[in-house]
């Protein structure tokens, strides 16, 4: 296997906020930790494509965590991912609404000690929702809005990544793209939902 | 909401305002509900496109570990048995056969061109560009008309680069290899003389394909390594996805 660069838990911090080295960063924590939460997510009734989706959720929730502060390395990163991946897991057995006794038994059986990282992690679901209207996007819609406003690509790069015409053509796209998405976002009744809340 | 306001408050969002502007846009979100919650919907909007950026780069990444994992010796998972010394080199020696055999299978069949011909596929040219808009050999080139392409791009050189680009695919559709490398490459050297990168993307990746087709694997092999250590270049995703097997085969074969 590739060798990849080594990380101790203040250097996978650094690391995650560098965007350079990202990409080093997210094969690490594959590389030291999905063994660790393949585990924890099999021997909780999951199976092993379960493990590896939750494992890539638990890693997006992570870093999200890590890039707005709210790491305070108070706990070591692999008891955190593990804390991340139980709470997405549980709430994902309750999702798919499995035997009612067997969710019990998992809640029931939750040590009263460990590590609660909802605050941390905020709303995923919101989250995943957010990211399933991207996906309904068209494909040139969903470039050029992750180009801008994940990437954080120039108007200039963007026109050549993408050979439109000029910066005022994609300066178009990219407002009709973002309008819209508001759109979607506002038929979305869980998030609209929330957008209220926000306003009383 | 006006259209103007809402122009407003995406200007506000992508930092283009400033001094009295930013105030104004403040005051405006503050006292009007309306622009409030619109201007909230933009923020959960974009919170999206984050996650969605984040999603897929974790996406590339994790592509790339499940690569790396089938090369790796992963010890069987489930219930262990004890096995008698006899049965366990019976099996090893099963095993040790058929991985040979798989390997010296790919090693005969895997080649720069069957490598090519699993994963080239035709560019497109941006739909985005209405047909009115869009020069005689981009029409040229949507029709696949090759030698019109071949024939609208003898102009005197420098080329413009769109031409050159157009004229290397048309040369790489009519499987003529050698003229598509040189344009290619001319490209390349343009836009490294202007520091532009018009192409620069497409270039580099139908020039490594190229080389496939032309049975010059070193030369693609080290181009397609550039192209998956850059994760911001246009066809990384699509490298990444490439067969890393066949990459090692044709590595062990280039003698690189």
């Amino acid at each position: 296997m590739k060798a990849v660069k080594k990380y101790d838990d203040v250097e996978l911090i650094a690391a995650i906020n560098d965007k350079k080295e990202l990409d080093n960063a997210i094969l690490f924590i594959y590389q030291e930790y999905a063994e660790t939460i393949s585990s924890f997510i099999i021997s909780n009734g999951g199976n092993q494509q379960d493990a590896d989706d939750i494992f890539q959720e638990t890693i997006v929730a992570f870093i999200d965590v890590v890039k707005n502060n709210k790491f305070r390395m108070e706990a070591g990163i692999k008891t955190f991912l593990v804390a991340i991946a139980r709470n997405i897991w549980y709430k994902e057995l309750k999702k798919k609404e499995r035997a009612g006794n067997r969710e019990k038994l998992y809640e029931k059986d939750r040590d009263s000690n460990e590590m609660d990282v909802s605050q941390e992690i905020g709303d995923r679901e919101t989250k995943r929702e957010l990211r399933e209207l991207l996906d309904k996007m068209g494909e040139s819609c969903r470039k050029i809005l992750i180009l801008f406003y994940y990437e954080n690509l120039p108007m200039k790069e963007i026109v050549q990544h993408l050979h439109f015409e000029n910066e005022q053509v994609v300066r178009n796209k990219k407002y009709k793209c973002l309008k819209e998405l508001t759109e979607m976002v506002k038929a979305n009744p869980l998030i609209a939902g929330q957008i209220n809340e926000l306003l009383k | 909401m006006t259209q103007n306001s809402e122009h407003i408050m995406i200007d506000h969002l992508d930092n283009l305002l400033s001094g009295v502007s930013t105030l104004e846009a403040w005051e405006m979100i503050h006292d009007d509900k309306n622009i409030a919650k619109e201007w909230n919907t933009l923020l959960f909007a974009v919170d999206g496109i984050r996650e969605a950026g984040l999603y897929e780069q974790v996406s590339a990444v994790r592509k790339q570990y499940e690569a790396q994992q089938s090369f790796a010796t992963k010890p069987a998972g489930g219930i262990v048995r004890s096995m008698s010394s006899r049965n366990a080199l019976r099996a090893a020696a099963c095993v040790f056969l058929l991985v040979g055999a798989a390997s010296i299978y790919k090693y005969n069949t895997v080649n720069s061109g069957s490598v090519y011909n699993e994963y080239y596929s035709s560019f497109e040219l941006n739909t985005s560009r209405s047909s009115e808009t869009a020069d005689a050999i981009e029409q040229a080139y949507r029709n696949k008309n090759w030698q019109e392409v071949i024939s609208l791009s003898e102009v005197p050189v420098p080329r413009p680069i769109k031409t050159e680009f157009l004229s290397a695919m048309a040369h790489m559709e009519l499987k003529k290899y050698d003229k598509a490398i040189e344009s290619f490459k001319q490209v390349i050297a343009t836009n490294s003389k202007s520091e532009d990168s018009y192409f620069q993307d497409e270039a580099e990746y139908y020039l490594a394909m190229s080389y496939l087709a032309n049975s010059e694997e070193a030369q693609a092999l080290t181009i397609l390594e550039k192209i998956k250590a850059d994760k911001n270049h246009l066809y990384n995703e699509r490298v990444k996805n490439m067969s890393s097997i066949d990459l090692k085969v044709l590595d062990l074969k280039s003698g690189k």
